[in-house]
């Protein structure tokens, strides 16, 4: 099994959390258990990784906000990369992308070499 | 594509059909390959071969500047050394003008001595040495360095002045009786020679029967064949030149004219223009106007003096040769010819001699065939009617007439036996809860326009239809089915998108030479019973559609079983009451763009169901040619449309009905559902959360907003409807950055 198939990638003290083609109300869900149960762990880094994520709806966006919102509370980071065109328009038409870095890849948001692009889209 | 024309064309508004040879015809323009890529043109007379390649003269002249494009129209007649002339003088001058962007230039007819001044003048010396040299062998009476300069020019301009030149040669086989002197070479000969150097990129057009292919083997050869322009193509062109001459019309005529006529370009407008200038009688609203004006054209409109002027028939023989061509619809031998016509066998090779010429027959192998197009068959058949047979003009028109309105019945019967149950499945998709008059629904038995059956919301004599939300055929309905075709449609009643307004339709569908006899009710009755308690409907209507009426005792018995009847004409009728901007004749609705399309989808409640929504958006969206972004942004909205309606929809059973609707600029989606009414002032939006961050809910509507060009949310009856609009030209967005 890939680490894409189980859904996540563990680094140690980074993970990337990989998302599915389509984040609804039960997706969103799924990230957000998926998130608690590393923060739990103490891990202090996380990449939602949305390369291959077609379509974020709104249910979608309001879990990712809370996910943001509890990392956030325990002192950790969370990026974004591998965001599509339309779910980078709406991730900043909600204003979200001033407040998540954001990265083209989930190499680029691991290594933070390139700094993070909050502009541009993949 | 701007309007600067070098060598004359036709309007853009009036071109249709050949933008993607046109397209083609420049890639091959453009490729640097070895050997260098060519293509042989070939068509009938008038089929648009100048129009193309002055059209592909036009975009390279201004839309690259890398490969000059030279075009030359060969003239029949001409001696070699006045051709070889003419030629090199086009060569140069389209040279000059392409390099100094002088399009003026191109066309001039400025004498050699003057252009070789402006030659001189431009600094294109080696353009000046190739008229030199010209100029030297003329005097020194050298035909054939004349010719040989001449038709090298090309090479060397394109050699000395370190540009590609693509040639363009229209009417290559004008050439074929040229030749430098008497017993000399032939012109087409040399030519050919020059063609086939490995480095030199060309068009040529020919007609069919000129033998290009096998003279210009060894190049890398592309051969292409032109016919008339598509159905489609042919009556969007009729419909837009009858629109500009202000005609009327109606489009199964225009279809039917358009197929009668070839789709040939020349003849399409030639037909229109004396129409519109009152030249000959007819018209193209009915059948029995358009065969007036076609028969009218082809004895003795434009279509006639253009075909008397292009096909010179020598007398008699070759008329008869051609009648007897015409009628047999197989090939025959020379022998066979001379034996049916009783001809000598050098007259007869003679006259086929000719014809082949014209393109009117081929000969293949020793086998003899008719090989014009219908037009011509239709000339000449009029001509032989004349001359031959000895008819007056008038009665020679009138057989023509009646001919061709018995084809144009055959085939309007033909048309209509393969749509009829398309056709019903149409009209009730079209049904949107509009008034008919409910004598469409009572059609009487076979010559009788009696009454037939009443439903209670007919006692005004209206017949108020549902909006329909999806229809299909029913098959399966019993083992070893047999009986007519039955379709069905479901939707809701009176505005109620609820249980309460359901409604289906159930139509049986006789598209049979033949009226709907006792047998076919009985069947009918039999079959949706079953369909009625198969699908649990709380109101269900009956309905027969049949192409040639009813039986007295078959419109009896659904009159008392309180069924629907529609002929063959009703239905018609019936289409045009119920598709908006129906009007018979309209020209954008010929071309197809005018009359909105639309696609349903009903989605039941459930989880992800908005994903069906979204699927049939991404398709439509795509087949409207709006970009990738464009159909991303309208997926998302449609998701977010179809969560509104499933959290507003207080019946746990409510389904939620998407209709698409494709124009020629936007796409519009209602999405509507049964439940409570819900505008945007009503949606919830949660309060902004710590840290600066965004609410958590309520941003649907801001993303609808944010990637469709109009959202707006409407109360119906028993529900809400959020309607959806995006323009193609993406009105209002400023897609850098996803935000208005």
């Amino acid at each position: 099994m890939t680490e894409k198939d189980k859904g996540f990638r563990d680094l140690g003290d980074i993970v990337i959390l990989y998302a599915r083609d389509y984040i609804n109300d039960i997706e969103g869900e799924k990230l957000e258990e998926m998130c608690e149960t590393f923060l739990k762990k103490g891990v202090k880094r996380i990449v939602l990784d949305f390369s291959n994520t077609d379509l974020i709806n709104s249910i979608g966006v309001s879990i990712l906000i809370g996910i943001i919102e509890r990392v956030r509370e325990l002192n950790a980071q969370v990026s974004f990369s591998g965001l599509k065109k339309v779910n980078y328009d709406i991730l900043k038409l909600v204003g979200l992308t001033e407040h998540v870095s954001i990265y083209s890849t989930e190499d680029a948001a691991v290594s933070e070499k390139e700094g993070p692009d909050n502009n541009l889209p993949v | 594509m701007r309007d600067k024309s070098i060598f004359p064309i036709t309007p853009d508004g009036g071109f249709f059909g050949r933008t993607p040879l046109i397209e083609h015809i420049l890639q091959v323009a453009k490729k640097t390959l070895h050997p260098s890529p060519a293509i042989l043109l070939k068509g009938k007379r008038w089929v648009g071969k100048t129009e193309v390649l002055r059209r592909v003269h036009r975009e390279l002249f201004w839309e690259q500047a890398e490969i000059v494009p030279v075009y030359y129209r060969f003239k029949g007649g001409l001696p070699a050394s006045d051709l070889a002339e003419d030629f090199l003088k086009a060569v140069v001058r389209q040279y000059a003008a392409f390099i100094e962007r002088r399009p003026a230039l191109a066309v001039s007819e400025m004498p050699l001595l003057k252009l070789k001044r402006h030659l001189q003048d431009s600094g294109l010396d080696f353009a000046v040495d190739i008229v030199s040299r010209h100029l030297d062998a003329k005097k020194g009476l050298d035909l054939t360095s004349v010719l040989r300069n001449a038709l090298s020019a090309p090479k060397c301009v394109a050699e000395e002045g370190g540009q590609q030149v693509f040639l363009i040669l229209d009417d290559l086989e004008r050439l074929s009786g040229t030749v430098l002197c008497r017993g000399g070479p032939s012109v087409i000969n040399e030519i050919v020679e020059t063609l086939k150097e490995p480095d030199f990129s060309f068009i040529a057009s020919g007609r069919l029967t000129t033998p290009l292919e096998g003279m210009l083997s060894g190049c890398c050869l592309e051969t292409i064949t032109m016919t008339g322009l598509g159905e489609d193509d042919a009556v969007a062109m009729m419909a837009e030149v009858a629109r500009n001459f202000s005609l009327d019309f109606d489009t199964e005529i225009l279809t039917l004219a358009g197929k009668r006529l070839g789709g040939n370009p020349m003849y399409i407008k030639e037909t229109l223009l004396d129409l519109k200038r009152g030249d000959v009688p007819g018209g193209l609203k009915d059948l029995k106007g358009f065969a007036d004006l076609y028969v009218s054209e082809v004895s003795r409109g434009g279509i006639a003096k253009a075909l008397a002027s292009a096909v010179k028939l020598g007398g008699e023989v070759d008329l008869r040769v051609l009648g007897l061509l015409m009628k047999d619809k197989g090939a025959l031998s020379l022998e066979e010819i001379c034996g049916r016509l009783d001809l000598e066998r050098e007259d007869a090779a003679g006259a086929i001699g000719l014809l082949a010429a014209l393109d009117l027959v081929e000969r293949n192998l020793g086998s003899i065939k008719w090989a014009g197009d219908g037009v011509e068959r239709d000339y000449i058949d009029y001509v032989y009617s004349t001359l031959i047979r000895s008819m007056s003009p008038d009665e020679a028109r009138t057989w023509m007439v009646r001919d061709i309105l018995r084809q144009g019945s055959l085939a309007r019967g033909e048309k209509m036996k393969g749509e009829l149950k398309r056709d019903v499945l149409a009209v009730l998709s079209s049904f949107r809860g509009q008034s008919v008059p409910g004598s469409l629904f009572r059609a009487g038995p076979c010559g009788d326009n009696g009454p037939g059956v009443q439903e209670s919301e007919d006692r005004e004599n209206i017949i108020n239809l549902p909006f329909m939300s999806g229809s299909f055929e029913a098959r399966g309905i019993e083992k070893n089915e047999s009986g007519v075709p039955v379709v069905m449609a479901q939707g809701f009643q009176n505005k109620r998108y609820d249980a309460g307004g359901e409604v289906i339709w159930i139509a049986g569908v006789k598209d049979a030479a033949s009226p709907v006899n006792l047998g076919d009710v009985e069947n009918f009755l039999r079959r949706t019973s079953i369909l009625t308690k198969r699908f649990r409907c709380g109101r269900v209507v009956r309905w027969f559609v049949g192409r040639e009426g009813f039986s007295r005792e078959a419109a009896g018995r659904l009159e008392r079983e309180g069924v629907y009847l529609t002929d063959g004409p009703g239905l018609q009728g019936l289409k045009t009451k119920t598709s908006s901007g129906g009007r018979v004749g309209d020209a954008a609705a010929a071309q197809g763009i005018s009359q909105p399309r639309e696609f349903e989808v009903v989605l039941p409640p459930g989880r992800n169901a908005e994903l069906v929504g979204v699927r049939a958006a991404a398709e439509i969206s795509s087949e409207m040619g709006f970009d990738e972004d464009s159909i991303a942004r309208i997926k998302a909205s449609v998701v977010e449309a179809c969560i509104n309606a499933f959290e507003h929809s207080r019946h746990s059973t409510g389904r939620t009905h998407l209709r698409f609707i494709q124009e020629p600029d936007k796409l519009t989606i209602h999405i509507s559902n049964p439940g409570v009414y819900f505008d945007e002032t009503s949606l919830i939006k949660s309060p902004a959360r710590p840290g600066g961050l965004p609410r958590k809910r309520g941003w649907g509507m801001e993303l609808m907003k944010g990637f469709m060009d109009e959202v707006r949310v409407e109360g119906m009856e028993g529900g809400t409807r959020m309607v959806l609009v995006k323009y193609l030209a993406g009105k209002g967005v400023e897609k850098d950055d996803g935000e208005r």
